[in-house]
């Protein structure tokens, strides 16, 4: 298992480095001069030349790399172009409220979307095969955001069952953030729920035609048992590395839903540098997200290889 | 089962072309101009002159759909190509070649996946400035890792066939060996890699520019009508309504088009 685990780090240590080096050549080619965006418009010639000279701009390309790599290894991610606040900082404010948001919408995502698939995998063509199918088609095709505006306007603004939208922080208020929380959670987790239940519903339902399984239902074991003991963890596999995929999915789309809803997270972060042409805040939440999103997958595996022994040997 | 499943996939291919159509000729089609302002005439109910109606700015909101529409096929159609370009060629070549090359190029486009393709998309704005193009063409390199997963298996499959190693020590060069064979069997499982990022196109555009990320005014898309709507949300919700029934039917037809296509393409039609 741990030797497992070494192997998988070892593998996806180098992808951050090229993620790292992507990211890093995304400002080389950038068209905006950093000095002249943060001095502003009015700034002269000189006071430029000596803030480029201040931030290292003045060097060659490559040096310049290796700076902010080896900045980067003692977690040091430059300074916001805007208010000379590190990134660090930044970004530190932001996540708890990006995962609370994607982590309650992947419980979320597995609890409804596992059972159902399960259940509907043992009896293909049956009525919550049918209905679960024809309904997560039709889910699937909704923008998260989009529904995220309806909900909002039904939910909080037509029947008052909910806060509208404002800013959210994450508060020791553990009833006041389910509130808050419930229509972005939902609209993330909606498509999701769809994706990860027709994914589930097909494996089990190939699992369920076998034959090792069809011999333990002619022997009369009830369904149920069957399921716990026999479909479940072989079936699980493709699920839970889905699941794994989705939770990067989550985090593209929580900007969206956070700019949707007010809620003051990495995503939503995200989108404000980017109109502001805020450069070291979307690369270090780039390189975050990548980071989060390699370890998730790490996890999946890691989870798919306690599931099934078979294929412990990849 | 499978006969209803095939009638509703034809019926979604012939809305989806319909649409198509309409969006594609809506500057010849005798609607109104969807840029031209009526003031005195906003935020009307539909009648026979504005069929679905005015938004804020006294603008036809059937005409803003169409043109919307037009912008948003051709964006995710943009992601879908870089998607093709980037990943196809790539994943045959590794596919068929393997060794050093396919685990230096397969390294990489792990890299591509860890990025979220929203966050990429954010990220390339951010430096090249909000316009669509080249948001979208991040949305395809985010979407080419699975392009070339997809081309680079069915590949693989391939070379190991006995007809590719005879060709190949007939002497036959790679490059030609990979037109000759492999290009045709991956056509089948590209088909349904294309949909899903054609429609995935879609709902990305419609967020970029919802966000202000995307298209610029007073050109509009499907996302960037649901901007100004938003603030209209409780007072005229049909203006957010709208666009959003538009994107889901253009991602559901999509979608039962590829659905039925990979049923077809699998083994014994169908599960």
């Amino acid at each position: 298992m741990l030797r497992m685990i070494g192997r998988r780090v070892a593998i996806a240590a180098p992808l951050l480095f090229v993620v790292s080096f992507l990211v890093f050549a995304l400002t080389a080619v950038s068209p905006t001069d950093p000095a002249r965006a943060i001095l502003g418009e009015g700034a002269t010639p000189a006071t430029v030349a000596q803030l480029r000279h201040q931030l290292g701009l003045d060097q060659p390309t490559l040096a310049r790399y290796g700076h902010w790599l080896a900045r980067l290894f003692h977690g040091d991610l430059g300074q916001s172009w805007f208010g000379n606040v590190p990134v660090t900082t930044k970004i530190a404010q932001g996540l708890p409220a990006t995962a609370a948001l994607v982590l309650a919408s992947i419980v979320v995502t597995a609890a409804v979307a596992v059972p159902l698939g399960l259940y509907a995998g043992m009896r293909p063509g049956g009525r919550v095969d049918r209905i679960a199918g024809a309904a997560a088609g039709l889910l699937l095709a909704m923008p998260e955001f989009w529904v995220a505006l309806l909900l909002v306007l039904i939910l909080s603004q037509k029947l008052h069952l909910l806060p509208g939208t404002g800013t959210t922080v994450i508060t020791p208020d553990v009833w006041r953030d389910i509130q808050f929380l419930t229509v972005p959670v939902i609209a993330i987790s909606l498509p999701q729920i769809c994706a990860l239940y027709r994914q589930t519903r097909a494996s089990a339902a190939i699992v369920a035609r076998q034959d090792y399984v069809r011999t333990a239902r002619a022997g009369g074991i009830a369904d149920g048992e069957l399921l716990r003991t026999r479909v479940a963890k072989n079936a699980l596999v493709p699920s839970v590395t889905l699941l794994g995929l989705q939770l990067g999915r989550m985090v593209g789309i929580a900007a969206v839903v956070e700019s949707v809803y007010g809620m003051q997270g990495i995503g939503s972060m995200a989108v404000q540098a980017a109109l502001n042409s805020d450069l070291p805040i979307v690369l270090g939440i780039v390189l975050v997200t990548a980071g989060v999103v390699m370890a998730a997958n790490l996890l999946a595996d890691v989870t798919c290889y306690y599931l099934a022994p078979k294929a412990r040997t990849a | 089962m499978i006969d209803e499943r095939h009638r509703l996939a034809t019926i979604a291919l012939v809305v989806f072309v319909v649409i198509m159509l309409a969006a594609v000729l809506s500057p010849v089609l005798p609607v109104h101009n969807p840029n031209a302002q009526e003031l005195l005439e906003r935020l009307q109910a539909p009648s026979a002159r504005y069929p679905l109606g005015t938004d804020e700015l006294g603008r036809d909101q059937l005409a803003r759909l169409l043109s919307a529409t037009r912008i948003s096929l051709w964006a995710a159609l943009q992601a879908t190509v870089v998607g093709v370009v980037v990943g196809v060629p790539l994943g045959l070549l590794t596919g068929t070649v393997g060794g050093r090359p396919d685990s230096v190029i397969s390294r990489g486009f792990d890299a591509i996946q860890s990025i979220p393709a929203l966050i990429l998309a954010i990220a390339v704005v951010a430096v090249l400035g909000r316009q669509l193009t080249p948001a979208m063409i991040s949305i395809g390199v985010a979407f080419s890792p699975t392009f070339y997963r997809v081309s680079r298996a069915a590949a693989s499959t391939v070379a190991g066939e006995t007809y590719v190693e005879a060709s190949r020590s007939m002497g036959q060069r790679t490059i030609r060996i990979v037109v000759d064979h492999v290009l045709g069997n991956v056509v089948a499982a590209l088909i349904v890699v294309i949909s899903t990022t054609f429609a995935f196109g879609i709902l990305a555009e419609a967020a970029l520019s919802y966000l202000g990320l995307g298209v610029q005014p007073p050109s509009a898309s499907l996302g960037s009508m649901l901007t100004s709507a938003a603030n209209l949300l409780n007072s005229s919700p049909q203006l957010t309504i709208e666009p959003g029934l538009v994107i889901i039917l253009l991602v559901l037809c999509i979608s039962l088009v590829s659905d039925a296509v990979q049923s077809l393409t699998s083994a014994g039609g169908g599960r």
